[in-house]
């Protein structure tokens, strides 16, 4: 138990290590050494990119995370957007509106004795199909 | 036809020529007929290690001149008669052989030998074109370190888009104990990040100094060395046997001290 311990408490020693930080170094350098891509050209791309999902969304700019990673000898291109909320006009269900007054609506009525009837008559078709 | 091997490593000095000796004189050990080719035109250093300095009389170099025939050049180890040297001119530069005449060259050799070992000079110039020319696998040396990982990312990338297709890695002076104590790459990080195959491991080791000095590589040396037992392996393991790796992990680092004493007190 205590050896568990101890390994528990030794990784997070060793995060600070030489070894962790040229690991950390070597991955990055490598993702774009791999890529060819310029900075120039990931600082372009990382503006398209948030100019076109900004249309859509508003973003967390503190948080948001851009960077070229490489697992097996294959780049990507990891964005981590995090979405504060979507822009009002995309909004697929519209909050209802205020200048609608609700007397302007239809009234609902229900009829008791018919709940039930629709779903037993699809039921119905379903099972002879 | 034999295999056509490439030693290779981008950054200069982890041990590429020690590796091509060694392997080289392991494999001519187990009866393999091996030429070595020192592609490192202007400033050759394999006929050193293998201490046949004093027998070079013509180089590759000579032969593509047409100045002496090929079974002229090569310089047969007394010791090992199946293996033999192909120098490298010493008075040129790397610009007085171009990839088409290596080709010409190696595919003479390889009608003859099991294996074609090319070592290669640093860098990724005429020089490592000419290296890589004739060669359909590769070893890429490195060493734990990030300059040494990071060139060796590069010339595997540009052996892929060569069409070398098959390569293996050699990580070179491994320090066991600054691994456990979190100061260096370990195999597995090395092994990790470049995404090759490992072919083996070859620690620190002062006697690869001593075995330089005497023109004798370390596998002829009768007393085992770690390093000389490395490259033994290696020579097996690229012949197709099956040799686990050797394990190379300090057992005496603090971790397992602490270890030790809480289960000793328990
Ligand atoms: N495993 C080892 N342990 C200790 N010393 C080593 C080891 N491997 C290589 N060396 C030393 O490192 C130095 C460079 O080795 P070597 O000449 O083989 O490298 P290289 O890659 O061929 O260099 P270059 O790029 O100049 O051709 C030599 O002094 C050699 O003795
Ligand atoms: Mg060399």
């Amino acid at each position: 138990m205590l050896i568990e311990l101890l390994e528990k408490i030794f990784p997070t020693l060793n995060d600070r290590s030489s070894r962790q930080e040229v690991k950390n170094r070597l991955k990055l350098v490598l993702a774009h050494d791999r890529s060819d891509l310029t900075p120039q050209m990931i600082e372009s791309m990382r503006r398209e990119i948030l100019e076109v999902v900004s249309k859509y969304v508003d973003l967390d700019a503190d948080a948001m995370d851009f960077a070229l990673e490489n697992t097996s000898r294959v780049t990507s291109l990891v964005a981590n957007l995090p979405i504060l909320r979507v822009k009002p006009e995309f909004y697929t269900v519209k909050g209802m509106s205020e200048e609608t007054p609700v007397e302007d609506l239809p009234e609902i009525s229900i009829d008791e004795s018919a709940i039930g009837d629709l779903q037993e008559t699809s039921d119905l078709r379903n099972e002879n199909s | 036809m034999g295999r056509v091997i490439v030693i290779t490593s981008g950054k200069g000095g982890v041990g590429k020529t020690t590796t091509t000796a060694n392997i080289g004189m392991a494999l001519a050990q187990r009866n393999r007929k091996v030429v070595v080719v020192d592609a490192d035109f202007g400033l050759r250093n394999l006929d050193l290690l293998l201490g046949l300095e004093n027998r070079v009389v013509y180089t590759a170099v000579d032969v593509l001149s047409g100045q002496c025939r090929l079974e002229q050049a090569l310089v047969k180890d007394k010791r090992r008669g199946n293996l033999v040297l192909l120098p490298a001119a010493q008075n040129r530069t790397k610009d007085s052989v171009n990839p088409a005449q290596m080709r010409q060259l190696i595919s003479a050799l390889a009608k003859v030998f099991d294996y074609v070992l090319v070592d290669s000079p640093a860098g990724i110039e005429m020089g490592f074109q000419n290296a890589i020319a004739a060669a359909t696998e590769a070893i890429v040396v490195t060493t734990p370190e990030i300059s040494a990982v990071r060139d060796a990312d590069r010339v595997i990338g540009l052996l892929e888009a060569n069409n070398i297709k098959k390569s293996g890695l050699i990580i070179n002076r491994i320090r066991p104990k600054m691994v456990a104590v979190n100061d260096m790459m370990s195999v597995d990080d090395v092994t990790e990040i470049l995404a090759i195959p490992l072919l083996g491991v070859v620690p620190d080791d002062e006697k690869v100094i001593v075995s330089t000095n005497k023109g004798e590589p370390l596998v002829l040396s009768g007393t085992p060395t770690q390093a000389g037992t490395a490259f033994e392996n290696i020579a097996r393991r690229l012949d197709g046997e099956k040799v686990e790796f050797l394990d190379l992990t300090v057992k005496d680092d603090l971790l397992s001290k602490i270890k030790n004493f809480f289960t000793k007190s328990i």
